[in-house]
């Protein structure tokens, strides 16, 4: 018998998720311990571009430019918005004190969550159910016993479905809360 | 909807930044002194120009920093007001004054390259000499092991700036290790180790005896309970201190207590005479003791 797609697919999101944690963590640790704090405040402006020039898939996908593989480009947002995401964990640290940071770093969390869903869980769910529900019908099952068969598997891609449509609202707002972090930061700082 | 809702969230966000900047974007607390400025940024920031030098100083002046707190200065700790000895006035290079209430917890780094070159190269004039064992011998600058980033950095320490009378007195620093090897020694370590590395040890046993293939036992079997300022050859089947004497006595060798003085290996033909082997030998200065025995056995049978 097929795993569940959650356990196929769900848990393996979970651990590259928080694989991106891992590095977040480690790399912070490596910088304390070598007296590179310093370096945390240019990850953020390099972390900040490297999602801002991974948008360029997004300009694409809605034809406002023409050139590039739409595939090709979507393969570097993946890339480089997880990489800019690791640099800007870091730059952001475990520093409890203002909320607009930690409000951005929230969104930023979501909003790469809701992009994995995207790449590695949705396709291949999608797939596995409708493999799954071919196996039961080509078994002799009735459609109605098949969907009822696979109830689990189809709550678990319906949530899927609607946890991705965040992505795009989520980046916005993350978007908008860096530029004010970043505008504040220039106001107040050399 | 889904528009306006969104939009609404952006402008939440903006209005609480600027009605609630405190909460929204300060880094932390003040220290307890600027307790009062805590949600008066422009007191000490300029809108986009940072905090000014020339804030700090309007209310701390550097000729005045230190004046009370540091009269407290005893023999054991002595400090002294180096602000007024800056070289470049940064405030804000080492008080971050949002990291918390205490004013200790708001310093980052001292970057030593602040100060004026006159005073740089002085550590003394602002750190106390460790009253360790090491640091009571040095003699040479700090700066020959340590430097302006950090106290405690993987920095050569050269045994060239030890005053000379204890540079040799390694264990007037170094614990002698507990193993039984080192623990019968009274030797100075040098013969050994060099103050390059203690790994790998300098010893070379071939200089008083090589260790060749029919030799190759442990050290007790020549050196009991581990004394190596002794030794004996009789530790193994293949010498018996009897065999041993009736063999010299017949060459006319009595005195053989000191094996090593002239068999330096296993090997039987190689033999160098460095002592007077016996009453009946004249004293000679050859390598070889088959050939010296031989010139030997010639003059008596000249004789």
């Amino acid at each position: 018998m097929k795993k569940p797609i959650f356990i196929k697919h769900v848990i393996p999101f979970m651990q590259w998720y928080a694989l991106m944690i891992l590095i977040a963590i480690g790399i912070d640790f490596l910088l304390h311990y070598f007296d590179l704090v310093l370096m945390g405040r240019y990850l953020g402006l390099v972390g900040t571009i490297t999602i801002i020039v991974s948008f360029v898939y997004s300009l694409r996908k809605r034809k406002l430019i023409q050139s590039g593989s739409p595939k090709q480009l979507l393969m570097w947002h993946e890339y480089m918005a997880w990489a800019g995401s690791i640099m800007l964990l870091v730059h952001a640290g475990i520093h409890l004190n203002a909320w607009l940071p930690w409000l951005a770093i929230l969104m930023l969390l979501i909003a790469v969550g809701s992009g994995l869903v995207g790449k590695f869980l949705l396709k291949k769910a999608n797939e596995t159910l409708k493999e799954k529900r071919l196996e039961l019908i080509q078994a002799g099952s009735s459609k109605e016993e098949a969907d009822k068969a696979l109830f689990f598997d189809a709550v678990t891609v319906d949530l899927m479905k609607k946890w991705r449509v965040v992505h795009l609202p989520i980046a916005l707002l993350l978007a908008v809360l860096s530029l004010i972090h970043i505008i504040t930061i220039l106001m107040f700082t050399r | 909807m889904k528009t306006a809702v969104i939009l609404g969230i952006i402008i939440a966000c903006i209005g609480l930044t600027y009605f609630y900047p405190h909460t929204m974007i300060s880094p932390g607390e003040l220290t307890a002194g600027h307790r009062t400025l805590n949600k008066k940024c422009q007191a000490c920031h300029t809108i986009f120009s940072g905090i000014p030098d020339s804030k700090c100083i309007s209310c701390h002046k550097p000729s005045e920093i230190g004046r009370d707190t540091l009269s407290k200065n005893d023999s054991t700790r002595f400090k002294i007001p180096f602000h007024q000895l800056l070289a470049v006035q940064s405030c804000t290079s080492c008080h971050t004054d949002h990291n918390g209430r205490f004013p200790k917890e708001a310093l980052s780094n001292f970057k030593h390259d602040l100060l004026a070159e006159t005073v740089k190269n002085q550590c003394g004039s602002c750190h106390n000499k460790p009253v360790d064992s090491l640091h009571q011998f040095i003699s040479a600058s700090c700066a020959g092991c340590h430097n302006t980033n950090g106290w405690k950095l993987p920095a050569a320490f050269k045994h060239d700036m030890i005053q000379a009378a204890v540079r040799s007195n390694c264990t007037s620093c170094h614990q002698k290790p507990a193993d039984a090897f080192h623990g019968v020694l009274t030797a100075n370590c040098d013969k050994c180790h060099s103050t390059g590395k203690w790994v790998p040890a300098t010893f070379d046993h071939a200089k008083y005896f090589q260790l060749d293939r029919n030799h190759n036992a442990t050290c007790n079997t020549c050196h009991k309970n581990n004394n190596f300022a002794t030794y004996t050859c009789y530790g193994c089947h293949e010498h018996t201190e009897s065999n041993i004497i009736a063999e010299h006595n017949e060459e006319g060798i009595y005195n053989i207590s000191n094996c090593a003085s002239c068999h330096k290996s296993g090997n039987e033909h190689d033999i160098k005479m460095n002592g007077n082997p016996g009453k009946e030998t004249k004293q000679k200065d050859v390598n070889n003791l088959n050939d010296y025995l031989k010139e030997n056995k010639k003059e008596k049978d000249d004789d």
